[in-house]
């Protein structure tokens, strides 16, 4: 009975997708996702590229592979400082920073984001320039365990800070969307989660809502194959991720070469225009490989052979978007010395202001529980200030 | 806070008000007050709640203001921290407080925290109610009494009114409080005729993190909260025909909890009993009980007592009476107390 239902409904969004492969066999189901790709991993193009608009190809692209050079290096150096012990912990986006770069450049600043980690590229590059470095400093506080981290003023105060409990920050979204819509506003909300993430009961309730209102929001799934050692195909029999948002109703579901930034891009704005028009929600699927390490603390040699890691990064987003620009000779090595010196200079100036960040008082453990403090609350603060004092006398 | 005849007075008087209707007087004046405020949950729009706590919201306010969600405790949970964020006032409704597990990570995780985690950046106003306690041969899981849990996440309010004019007065101050409060109602004193009372509906709200004394003693504090009042006011009546004279402390605010109302009432009396319908160990009693011997220990002049809920899952309908803290337990041990120690 399960099967036979399952087996309707799923004919019926392929009838939607789909029309002329309207009648097919169980052993045939086309997932009906679509697939998205612009620039191949050897820097040609794929023939959907002659879509892309011309603002895009005539200095996004190479706007966006300066920025996913810009978040690389900064990610390097962050993990250097870690090494050090200047960071307390990190979580390296390397590979993956055409998802976060192609959406950041998507989206509109009104328009909020609500993230995992990870997804520092998008953070740091929102409202890109002037804002970047106090990004930079933002991301490293919160990394070594600075709740100051999460203040976001310089870019937009509505932005969520990232949620580190997998998958809750889909089901916010949900209610960010419900008050646009309920305001009428013509902002979305984007949220960001990963492969594993999608196995979460928080996702698939934000899909079955999304999908029952109708609403502005864009759900993008991260797809870096492992979630800590875990394998995508132990995640899900699903034959893909993006085709879970069909079962809540969602019907523009797809997958995109999440290293092809160009295709990021397009897919996503593609999701948002739907979103303001008030076609309701989208599910996008980015396909990439996490590089790096879990975390600094994870090795990721135990779970997984180098030989996949090296294979992997041969279809990486720096190198294949470097390479058809040279092919158009929008890029060259001396426009890259330049630009590594720039972004160096950038870090530079993060990392410094990191370091003199002044720290808060502790009393700001208990100062932020409340809007106005209640009594109880009150007197163990003053507590804070005598633990303050004896650890201070002990330790001198 | 001592409170007088006189609460609340001043506004259009509702007489012989229970506490479902003071709950949804409540809820209706909050959202003409405040467009922002929305109400939100499983069958409370159409239906007006499987209380009817809810009944002609979605009528008066229209669906953007008062809706059906999907049923799920998770989304309810958790769409409540996106539109707080927001700047909507979210008013969640679970079914029943045994329900909403499912939807604990978001109020845990996520909603507490809001304030503290961007640093005043952000907050979640946020108003969760749920019904609350047993007593009522209701089905499995529609009996807990869970506020202890929750009174142990940092950054959540718990409060549980004992009468119409608290559900009225409590509820309005938690809707207008600009972080997370937890509601649980009551099921036993939802409908009960004894309570029954005369409401204004002035807008005015009771102020949080403060305990009633709802009566005053000399012989002994009893300290309660919710319907196990109920039990406490007859056994309170019962040992007055005996020459025990009890004060009796509704805890109201279970966090931020009103400690200086109870070491006062014990500074007087000496003695107190602790009457609650949740299960014993790390009940919100062991919390008072913990307090009173760090502060008060020099007032004591017997034991601190408790008369709970067993350690052991609340019964179905049959078996009930049994588990629940009754008339004559609390009798019998607010005895030992006042004649401690014993001959």
């Amino acid at each position: 009975m399960i099967l036979y239902y399952f087996v309707v409904r799923y004919d019926q969004i392929i009838i939607v997708n789909y029309e002329e492969k309207a009648l097919m066999t169980i052993h045939n189901l086309d997932n009906g996702v679509p697939f998205v790709q612009h620039i191949k991993p050897d820097g040609s193009t794929t023939d959907s590229y002659q879509d892309v608009s011309n603002e895009v190809k005539s200095h996004l692209m190479s706007n966006m592979l300066g920025q996913m050079i810009f978040t690389r290096m900064f990610d390097q150096k962050v993990v250097e400082m870690q090494k050090k012990q200047e960071v307390h912990f990190y979580t390296s986006s390397e590979g993956e920073e055409a998802v976060g770069i192609g959406l950041t450049n998507a989206v509109n600043l009104e328009d909020r984001l609500l993230m995992a980690y990870r997804q520092h590229p998008a953070h740091v590059m929102r409202g890109e320039g002037i804002n970047c470095v106090d990004m930079m400093v933002r991301t490293m506080l919160f990394m070594d365990g600075d709740e100051q981290g999460n203040v976001f003023e310089a870019v937009n105060s509505q932005d969520f800070p990232i949620c580190v409990p997998i998958g809750t920050q889909c089901v916010h979204a949900v209610g960010v969307a419900m008050a646009m819509k309920i305001r009428k506003e013509h902002s979305v909300a984007v949220t960001v989660i990963g492969d594993g993430g999608t196995s979460e009961g928080d996702f698939y309730v934000s899909l079955n809502a999304a999908g029952t209102w109708n609403l502005p929001l864009v759900f993008v799934i991260i797809n870096n194959q492992w979630a800590i050692s875990v394998p995508r195909k132990h995640q899900s029999g699903a034959e893909t991720l993006a085709q879970k948002g069909f079962a809540g109703g969602i019907k523009n579901c797809v997958q995109v070469d999440g290293n092809d930034v160009v295709a990021v891009y397009s897919v996503m704005k593609e999701a948002l225009d739907r979103a303001r028009r008030g076609e309701g929600p989208s599910v996008i699927e980015a396909m990439t490989y996490r590089l790096g390490n879990h975390t600094t603390i994870d090795d990721a040699r135990r779970y997984r052979k180098n030989t996949d890691v090296e294979c992997a990064r041969e279809k990486e987003p720096i190198v294949r978007l470097r390479k058809h620009l040279e092919s158009v000779d929008m890029w060259n090595s001396n426009k890259e010395e330049q630009h590594i010196a720039e972004c160096s200079d950038a870090i530079d100036t993060a990392v410094e202001r990191y370091k003199s960040f002044k720290d808060e008082d502790p009393e700001a453990i208990i100062d932020f529980m409340h809007a106005t403090l209640p009594d109880a609350l009150k007197m163990q603060r003053d507590q804070i200030g005598v633990r303050a004092k004896q650890l201070e006398e002990r330790s001198s | 806070m001592v409170v007088h005849a006189s609460e609340g007075e001043g506004g259009d008087i509702r007489s012989g008000v229970n506490m479902i209707t003071a709950i949804n007087m409540a809820l209706h004046r909050a959202m003409a007050d405040d467009d922002n405020v929305v109400v939100f949950g499983e069958d409370v729009g159409r239906k007006g709640g499987v209380f009817c706590a809810t009944e002609g919201l979605q009528k008066t306010f229209g669906v953007h203001r008062a809706f059906d969600t999907p049923l799920s405790e998770q989304l309810i949970s958790g769409i409540a921290v996106g539109l707080g964020t927001e700047g909507f006032k979210a008013v969640a409704e679970f079914q029943f407080a045994g329900f909403v597990f499912p939807g604990f990570d978001q109020i845990i995780n996520q909603a507490s925290r809001m304030r503290n985690r961007t640093r005043g950046r952000l907050s979640c106003p946020i108003v969760y109610r749920a019904p609350w306690g047993g007593g009522n041969k209701s089905p499995e899981h529609h009996s807990e009494s869970p506020e202890a849990l929750f009174s142990h996440i940092p950054g959540l309010r718990v409060v549980i009114p004992s009468t119409p004019k608290r559900a009225y007065g409590l509820l309005l101050a938690a809707i207008r409080d600009p972080d997370p409060v937890f509601f649980f109602e009551p099921i036993r004193l939802y409908r009960n005729t004894s309570i029954k009372e005369d409401v204004s509906d002035d807008g005015v709200a009771l102020p949080l993190d403060t305990a009633f004394v709802d009566r005053e003693g000399r012989d002994v504090t009893i300290v309660s909260w919710g319907s196990s009042l109920l039990e406490t006011m007859k056994a309170v009546h019962e040992l007055e025909t005996q020459g025990v004279n009890a004060e009796v402390i509704d805890v109201a605010s279970i966090s931020y909890f009103d400690f200086e109302t109870v070491l006062k009432s014990v500074q007087k009396t000496g003695r107190c009993v602790i009457v609650h319908e949740a299960s014993r160990t790390n009940g919100f009693g062991s919390e008072i009980a913990a307090r009173l011997a760090d502060e008060g220990v020099l007032y004591l002049k017997a034991p601190v007592k408790r008369v709970t809920g067993l350690d052991a899952v609340v019964p179905y309908g049959r078996h009930e009476k049994y588990f629940m803290p009754d008339v004559p337990e609390i009798v019998q041990t607010v005895k030992e107390v006042t004649r401690f120690p014993s001959e």
